[in-house]
C-alpha cells in the first residue's frame, strides 16, 4: 500500500465506466471513489476531499448534469482539480466548464493513455 | 448499454414525423466503418463465449484497436475540421441534424468508452490478465447496443 495515495473521485452516471475506472486507478496506487449520480458525487467530495476529481458532463440519468457538479465542487473548493467528460459534440458545454475552472477536458470515448497522461500532469 | 435519453422515445417520434433523415455518405461510414468494428469485437467476444474462456489480453488489445476505430469515425463525423481530413468524400458544409447529433453522439460515445474501459483495465501493464466470462459478456452487451441503435436509426430515418 502506498503512503498517503492520491485521492480520485470519478463520476459518471453509467456504472461500468464508474466500476472499472476505479479498478484500474486502484491498481495504479490511487485511493478512489465513485459516484453514479451529482448529488452523491458533491457529498463525497465534501466528505474526501479529492485531489482529482473526473465528471461526465452529460448524465442524464442524474438529478444534476456534470456542469452543475463542476459548480457545487468549485464553490466548495476553488482550487479542487476538475477535469471533464464530454462529447465531441457539447462545444458549448466544454466552453461554459472552462468558465466555470474546469482544469482539463477529455473528449469521449476516452482512452485510457490519455486518461492517465491528464490525471500523472495533475499528480506529479 | 448506455443508459437511454429521458426523452429519447420523443426524439425517435420526431425523426419519424419530421423525416429527419441522416446524410447518405455520413450515414455509409457511420454503419459501415462502425458496423464493421462492432462485428469484429462481438466475433472475437462470442467465440471465447463459445468455447467458454476467458479473452486473452492479448486479444482483448484487438478489442481496443477497433473502439477506436468507432472513436475515430464519431469524432470525424461530428468535428468539422477533421470531417474532410478523415473522410475525402465528405464536405465541410454536410450538416447533421441535431436530434441525430444527440442520439449517436450519447450512445454510441457511452458504449464505446465502456468498451474501452473495461478492455484496459484488463490489457493495462498494472492488471495484464484474461478477460473473465461475465466481462466478456458485458463487452458484447455493449456492441450489440450499439448495433441495435444503427439499426433502430436505420429504421427511423427511412435509411435502407
Amino acid at each position: 500500500m502506498i503512503d498517503n495515495p492520491k485521492k480520485l473521485l470519478i463520476i459518471d452516471d453509467e456504472f461500468d465506466i464508474v466500476f472499472y475506472a476505479r479498478k484500474i486507478y486502484e491498481k495504479k496506487g490511487f485511493l478512489t471513489f465513485g459516484a453514479d449520480n451529482g448529488l452523491t458525487a458533491v457529498e463525497i467530495f465534501k466528505r474526501e476531499k479529492p485531489d482529482i476529481t473526473l465528471i461526465d458532463i452529460h448524465m442524464p440519468f442524474s438529478p444534476i448534469d456534470g456542469i452543475e457538479v463542476l459548480r457545487r465542487i468549485k464553490e466548495i473548493d476553488r482550487n479542487a482539480i476538475c477535469i471533464m467528460f464530454s462529447r465531441v459534440t457539447e462545444k458549448q458545454k466544454i466552453e461554459e466548464s472552462k468558465k466555470l475552472g474546469a482544469d482539463g477536458y477529455l473528449l469521449k470515448p476516452v482512452d485510457i493513455e490519455d486518461l492517465d497522461r491528464i490525471i500523472y500532469e495533475f499528480v506529479k | 448499454m448506455a443508459n437511454p435519453l429521458n426523452n429519447e422515445e420523443e426524439l425517435f417520434r420526431k425523426i419519424r414525423e419530421e423525416k429527419i433523415t441522416i446524410d447518405r455518405k455520413i450515414w455509409d461510414i457511420l454503419y459501415n466503418r462502425v458496423g464493421d468494428a462492432i462485428s469484429a469485437i462481438n466475433l472475437l467476444c462470442s467465440y471465447y463465449l463459445t468455447i467458454n474462456e476467458p479473452l486473452p489480453p492479448k486479444k482483448a488489445r484487438k478489442i481496443l484497436k477497433h473502439a477506436n476505430v468507432i472513436k475515430k469515425v464519431i469524432h470525424g463525423i461530428f468535428t468539422t475540421k477533421r470531417k474532410v481530413s478523415l473522410f475525402p468524400e465528405l464536405r465541410e458544409d454536410i450538416k447533421l441534424h441535431p436530434i441525430i447529433i444527440e442520439i449517436v453522439s450519447h450512445h454510441i460515445n457511452n458504449d464505446t468508452n465502456a468498451i474501452m474501459i473495461i478492455s484496459s483495465f484488463y490489457t493495462g501493464k498494472d492488471f495484464f490478465k484474461p478477460i473473465p466470462i461475465e466481462d466478456i459478456k458485458k463487452i458484447l452487451d455493449r456492441t450489440k447496443a450499439i448495433k441495435d441503435l444503427l439499426e433502430r436509426l436505420k429504421e427511423a430515418t427511412g435509411l435502407v
